[in-house]
């Protein structure tokens, strides 16, 4: 069963037990108030009826002395016509306590009459109700010392009273089942609004499943489905970065691995080809010499690639770095002894500039870092130009002189196999490997690379340690 | 007879060397750029290229553009290039390219194609000269020193592929399969035979040379 439905059918017939109980309570309590209210109506139509009786007995003693029985059914008979009154009756009791009726204009026997358990209203006269089918009768009697041997009942028809009390009953279930279908109506309308988020949850959960990752809820409610549609979101969000940055290094892969061919492949057809046209073609022995030096070339660059393709590996693959204090004196001197035979080879110079700062860092591999970087500057710099190493406070600088990199090129160079002069880097033998190695290692030091270039007057390389 | 001259853009130095040494010995005019908007400033000068072999992932202008140049002066192209998607296949080839061949590829197979393609243009020159040899293929005939000499037709096929790339090692399972076809099912000792009665009909023990595991080469 849907949980709205379940509420609503709960609360329904909650609201239908209360209202159920409560109209019972109210129905009982009225009815017992209208039955009283009707005696209390009839007790002064009944003292008066008594008195009147009284009278007449009282004056007829004085005349006559005892009363007897015909002498009693003219004084009811006659107080039956000219007070209005019905429903009279009067019993003769004898010595020995027995009954017999004088007159009687009611349904009743004299038994069922003693028998009721009357209550004291006035001086003397006591009432009673009684239940004659589905008739109700108000009954009262007078305790007269002055014709003991006499019992005068007077009956009122209070099923009028009755009628109306089973009216009210009726109105009041009627009252239920409206109030109940009422309650139904507004809670599903409430429950239509208060549970529509949840809906939308479930839609959008769904959706989710499905592979909709940017799926959000609109939240209205400052409640519980509020908090857990706010919650949902945020789940969707992560789940949404997270799968996002799953497909972006997907697609990082994807991109490197066709990358990769593509760097196998061209050294591999020439390889192969040589190789082939050495064996089946009739070449002069210059072609033949440059035939093998060109397989010989290829199978360096193959070497070098795989090489920076193991640093790539293992950098990845390997958690932690080992970071000691290394002063910049004896970290640039160390970069200088292996960049010179380059330097040199292109005439260039390199200066260094620092004042005794001290680096925490993984020696070799930030000496591979600025080897890297310097040998970069080196490749778009031209003849006699310097090369700047700067040691800064939390920083590395190096700048150099030669023709920039453009704007839009800045990102790319950093992707593993990227080239701005593809041939030319060949030339000097670059796989496109150097800087994303440097990225590598960077990100193992907390240390960011930060690119400032102009085109045609040079690039500094700036190495921010965080 | 006048050599068929192609032209070759392709940025790495050592292929663009490698296709320039076997067209050569093939008997081919090679003309090298390694830079597109250089090979396209030099064919405003200069066009009169049989055919021209296309790298796609150039410097300066890629292959996709430099069709277009090429196209315009009436030239033939083979793209030649490590890109194996089908995307790049399909607009290379509708753009008006008359081939596409992946990296790597083998030699003989970018030499076959180029002939097919220069056979179509008819640019392709009817008639071969080797040594004292002068093969007609419109006419289906050999003359060696201006004296006919009767080839059943398989000999001819083969004198035909072997002149065609002279100078270059063809294996026999390649020889059988272009001269006699894909379909044809029989031995490489058909190869050898008719090798032999080339050698012996036309006397040339000494050109049509056996290149160990390689096959045969007919040498100038």
């Amino acid at each position: 069963m849907r949980l709205k439905t379940k509420i609503i059918l709960i609360c329904s017939l909650v609201v239908l037990f209360v209202s159920a109980i409560c109209s019972m309570a109210a129905f009982y309590t009225m009815r017992a108030g209208y039955l009283d209210t009707a005696m209390g109506q009839e007790v002064q139509r009944a003292a008066d009826c008594f008195s009147y009786i009284e009278d007449r007995i009282v004056n007829l003693q004085l005349d006559r002395g005892k009363i007897d029985r015909n002498v009693m059914e003219y004084i009811i008979k006659d107080t039956a016509v000219k007070a209005g009154v019905g429903n009279l009756a009067c019993f003769y009791i004898n010595h020995t306590g027995e009954e017999t009726a004088v007159y009687n204009d009611t349904i009743f026997e004299s038994q069922d009459l003693e028998q009721a358990d009357y209550q004291n209203v006035s001086d003397h006269l006591e009432q009673t109700k009684i239940k004659r089918g589905k008739q109700y009768f108000g009954v009262y009697r007078s305790q007269n010392s002055s014709y003991s041997e006499y019992q005068i009942y007077m009956l009122a028809d209070i099923t009028y009273v009755q009628n109306r009390i089973n009216l009210i009953g009726l109105g009041l279930v009627v009252l239920i089942l409206f109030i109940t279908v009422l309650s139904y109506v507004v809670l599903s309308a409430m429950m239509n609004k208060v549970l529509s988020p949840l809906q939308e949850l479930n839609a959008s959960a769904k959706q989710i499943a499905c592979g909709n990752y940017n799926q959000r809820i609109m939240v209205k409610q400052r409640d519980e489905i509020g908090e857990l549609s706010d919650n949902f979101n945020q789940m969707a969000e992560a789940v949404e970065i997270r799968t996002h940055s799953l497909e972006e290094s997907e697609k990082r892969k994807t991109l490197f691995m066709g990358n990769l061919t593509h760097e196998l492949k061209t050294p591999l057809t020439a390889i192969s080809g040589y190789a082939k046209t050495l064996l089946t073609v009739k070449l002069p022995q210059e072609d033949k010499e440059e035939a093998l030096s060109f397989i010989y070339e290829e199978s360096c660059r193959l070497e070098r690639l795989s090489k920076k393709m193991m640093n790539l590996l293992l950098l990845e693959e390997d958690g932690e770095i080992v970071r000691k204090q290394i002063s910049a004196k004896e970290l640039f001197s160390s970069v200088q002894a292996v960049c010179s035979g380059k330097l040199k080879e292109a005439d260039m110079e390199i200066e260094c500039h620092e004042s005794g700062q001290m680096f925490l860092v993984d020696r070799d591999l930030f000496v591979e870092v600025l080897v890297n970087l310097i040998d970069n500057a080196i490749k778009v710099s031209s003849q006699g130009n310097r090369v700047l190493l700067t040691a800064g406070e939390h920083s590395i600088t190096v700048q150099d002189f030669g023709k920039g990199i453009p704007e839009e090129e800045q990102e790319k160079i950093l992707e593993p196999f990227y080239m701005i002069d593809k041939s030319r880097s060949r030339k000097s033998g670059g796989a496109g490997l150097g800087l994303a190695i440097t990225v590598m290692i960077l990100k193992k030091h907390d240390c960011r690379l930060k690119i400032e270039s102009t085109v045609g007057k040079g690039t500094r390389m700036i190495l921010q340690f965080v | 007879m006048s050599k068929n001259r192609v032209l070759i853009v392709e940025d790495e130095i050592s292929i663009a060397k490698m296709i320039n040494m076997n067209l050569k010995v093939a008997n081919y005019d090679t003309v090298m750029f390694h830079d597109g908007a250089e090979a396209a400033g030099a064919l405003e000068e200069e066009h009169d290229y049989d055919i021209a072999l296309l790298d796609i992932m150039l410097p300066g202008m890629d292959g996709f553009a430099l069709l277009e140049v090429v196209k315009s002066y009436g030239i033939p192209v083979i793209f030649l290039t490590a890109k194996d998607d089908i995307g790049s296949k399909v607009q290379g080839l509708r753009d008006g390219a008359e081939d596409y061949i992946v990296k790597p590829f083998e030699m003989l197979e970018l030499m076959v194609r180029m002939e097919k393609i220069l056979e179509r243009t008819q640019k392709l020159s009817n008639v071969i000269r080797i040594l004292d040899l002068e093969i007609n293929f419109s006419e289906h005939t050999v003359r060696k020193n201006g004296e006919e000499i009767s080839l059943k037709p398989m000999e001819f096929e083969l004198l035909g592929v072997l002149a065609k790339n002279k100078n270059i090692a063809i294996s026999r399972e390649e020889l059988l399969r272009m001269v006699w076809g894909l379909d044809y099912i029989g031995e490489t000792r058909t190869v050898d035979v008719h090798i032999g009665q080339l050698r012996k009909k036309l006397s040339l023990n000494d050109n049509i040379k056996t290149i160990s595991k390689m096959g045969y080469r007919l040498e100038d």
